[in-house]
């Protein structure tokens, strides 16, 4: 091969067995640029001479062939001899189909016969695998491109011949790894599809869709489209979607878009679904943010042409989202619910004959003059209070988690119901003293029996907690247009890390001196709901060993303040 | 007004022992008691109660439908209601069906009788007011 390339041009200007190479004239070469090159009209062949043909031949990177009318190779450059491994003298006279694998041959005469009909620029078998065949039998990937040229007068057609080997390799690895990419993201799909959990990926501000597994489908009720942005999604197939309080969601706060704005982890997120056929589907929701880096796959895999198409345009980062289809514990806890305030209700029917008969039978030893019995009766009464309180925190708590807490607003003096409830828990205890300080006469618009409720609930707690008896203060302050309550007692106090929990729903301190005190743990989550209700606030002070102050405020809503004094 | 001997409360009460309980303490503070432990038994005929103490979960007909029933009639219109119930929205209920009050269950002896003479003493009132006109 170094051997022909010493002798290259030379070589094959001697080598004229082209039998019209010898009739070469000399010509300039802007005058073979302006003949060769010439791209008047590509139906026009290009005309020029076999001298200035030789001139550019070999300063192509192509392997070019040029062959007259019956296919017989008239001239190749040094690049065809490096790509079929023949010499240059093996070439000259032979039929072009020598270049071929035996399988193209017969409809490559057909094929050249058609060209020299119509001949123009054009690549050879458009849309086709091409190969060539080289002298060891091996074959080459090759692109071909045909050229009529006008030589001398006469009509011969060149063909410039690229090995394509390396792009092909490129082509393949490449098709390969988007084969590998798309099985690994089918078997995921497959994957997700079987989980019973709704899941889907979405990309960039305006969530849209990557990918989703089949529950995502049925807890939507709809199918997302890839690429569809999620508030289109939801429009088009009228879909809406509701809190916990039944009021529908603005779309910045669906935990979708809430996780991707606010770059954050959304977690037990409770979501309703409602279908366009009114289906409603509870959901609770996870949504977290995750960086590109986590789905090499995916960027790779657009696939346009298919019905299932993963989208992905830009370094935007995706939202995971994973809903739990809640229909069923949400079932269990209605009925759980339904439940408890039917048992609630039942169990107050035998409570409201005992007390009746209890107080009846305490009237009627107080009447004999039998103050002692009818102390005991007082007891019995107690405790009923106590059971009846214990029947409406739960009747309460069930239904707070459905939503519809009984609320009966009326005008009512607070002082008058401070003293009431003051006097109503005194009568259970003598170790305690309940004192009523800075007493506010003053009309507030509210729940006068679920204020009385938090009341009685601190003031329960002040006695329950402070074992060893003492003073109770109970204080009233108007705040501008609040009214400020306190409860202070100097009992067993809370430890500073638990303050924060102790108004949780059946939250109790557990530590050992608290394990003696028997409650549900529903007092102070009641209470907080309450006064929240009312649009006020609930907190608590307090030192371990030294006491607790427990504050909360009441808006003083339409209102008007009165003198001490003139109800009486 | 006339003394709690002459009143007559009806009382309806599906659950006997509640319904004991009330008439045990009723008939001892004096008053006449006539008791109804089905809803649908409820048939009022001169003489007219002076007060009838309704339970509002009853059997067949509920208390709120045989109150809505009695104000809704001239003859029986003036007969105060008292709705009793465990339901905290028995204020709501009560204001609803147009009773005269409401008792929540269970509840004060002495509270129950203040309601009971409230009740009584302010009808007559407007009754006698009425009738002097």
């Amino acid at each position: 091969m170094n051997n022909q390339k010493e002798t290259l041009t030379s070589a094959k200007v001697k080598q004229d067995s082209a039998p019209c190479a010898t009739q070469a004239k000399q010509e300039s070469r802007e005058d073979v640029h302006a003949h060769i090159f010439s791209t008047s009209s590509s139906l026009q062949p290009r005309e020029g001479n076999w001298s200035s043909l030789l001139n550019w031949l070999d300063v192509s990177p192509d392997a070019l062939v040029i062959v007259n009318q019956t296919g017989q190779i008239m001239l190749v450059n040094d690049q065809v001899e490096t790509l079929f491994g023949y010499q240059h003298s093996e070439f000259i006279g032979q039929p072009l189909e020598m270049l071929l694998p035996q399988r193209f041959h017969e409809a490559h005469v057909l094929h050249r016969e058609r060209y020299a009909a119509l001949p123009r620029t054009r690549p050879m078998g458009a849309g086709l695998e091409l190969y060539g065949l080289r002298k060891d039998g091996t074959e080459v990937p090759v692109d071909i491109s045909l050229s009529p040229l006008l030589v001398d007068g006469e009509l011969y057609v060149l063909g410039a011949i690229r090995d394509i080997t390396e792009r092909r390799r490129l082509q393949e690895r490449e098709h390969l790894a988007r084969a590998e990419a798309e099985a690994q993201l089918e078997l995921l799909q497959l994957i997700l599809d079987e989980l019973p959990t709704s899941v889907y990926l979405v990309q960039g501000e305006e969530a849209r869709l990557v990918l989703a597994n089949r529950a995502a489908t049925a807890v939507w009720g709809a199918t997302w489209q890839v690429g569809q942005s999620m508030q289109d999604f939801l429009t088009s197939n009228h879909i809406r979607v509701f809190n916990i309080h039944g009021e529908i969601f603005v779309p910045a706060d669906l935990a979708t878009l809430r996780a991707f704005q606010q770059n954050e982890k959304v977690q037990a997120y409770q979501e309703s679904i409602r279908h366009e056929d009114g289906t409603i589907i509870p959901v609770l929701v996870n949504a977290v943010v995750l960086g590109q880096h986590f789905l090499p796959g995916v960027k790779v895999i657009v696939r346009e042409d298919e019905k299932k198409e993963y989208y992905s345009d830009s370094a935007e980062r995706f939202t995971l989202v994973v809903q739990q289809d809640v229909t069923e514990s949400m079932e269990l806890e209605r009925r759980k619910d339904e439940f408890i305030a039917m048992a609630s209700h039942e169990l107050k029917t035998p409570v409201t004959s005992i007390k009746t008969y209890v107080q009846l039978l305490h009237r009627r030893l107080m009447q004999e003059g039998n103050e002692q019995s009818a102390q005991i009766l007082t007891k019995v009464d107690m405790q009923l209070g106590t059971l009846t309180r214990l029947i409406n925190e739960l009747l309460d708590v069930t239904n707070m988690a459905t939503g519809i807490l009984s609320w009966h607003e009326e005008m009512f003096d607070l002082s008058h119901l401070v003293r009431e409830v003051v006097e109503d828990l005194q009568r259970g205890t003598e170790r305690h003293r309940i004192q009523i300080e800075g007493e506010v006469s003053i009309q507030i618009a509210a729940d006068r029996e679920r204020i009385g409720q938090v009341l009685s609930n601190l003031l329960t707690n002040a006695i329950k907690y402070t074992p060893q008896g003492g003073p109770i203060v109970v204080k009233q302050r108007l705040e501008e247009d609040k009214i400020l309550l306190s409860v202070q007692d100097w009992g067993i106090g809370i430890p500073a890390e638990k303050q924060a929990q102790i108004f949780e729903r059946f939250y109790r301190v557990r530590s050992p001196e608290h394990e003696t005190f028997p409650g549900l743990g529903l007092g102070l989550y009641l209470s907080q709901e309450i006064v929240k209700r009312q649009g006020g606030r609930i907190w608590v002070e307090s030192q371990a060993g030294e006491g607790s102050t427990f504050y909360f405020t009441l808006q003083a809503k339409p209102s008007f303040e009165k003198g001490k004094g003139d109800e009486e | 007004m006339k003394g709690r001997k002459q009143k007559t409360i009806f009382i309806v009460e599906d659950n006997a022992g509640v319904a004991d309980a009330l008439v045990l303490l009723l008939v001892e503070e004096g008053y006449h008691v006539d008791l109804w432990v089905q809803g649908t038994e409820v048939n009022l005929q001169p003489p007219f109660p002076d007060l009838i103490l309704l339970d509002l979960l009853l059997g067949g007909r509920d208390g709120q439908t045989i109150c809505r029933h009695i104000k809704d009639q001239e003859t029986t219109r003036h007969i105060p209601v008292i709705l009793m119930s465990a339901n905290k929205n028995v204020p709501r209920i009560a204001q609803e069906a147009g009773a005269d009050n409401w008792i929540m269950k269970p509840f004060e002896l002495w509270n129950l009788l203040a309601l009971l003479d409230a009740s009584i003493g302010q009808r007559q009132l407007i009754f006698d007011q009425e009738v002097s006109e």
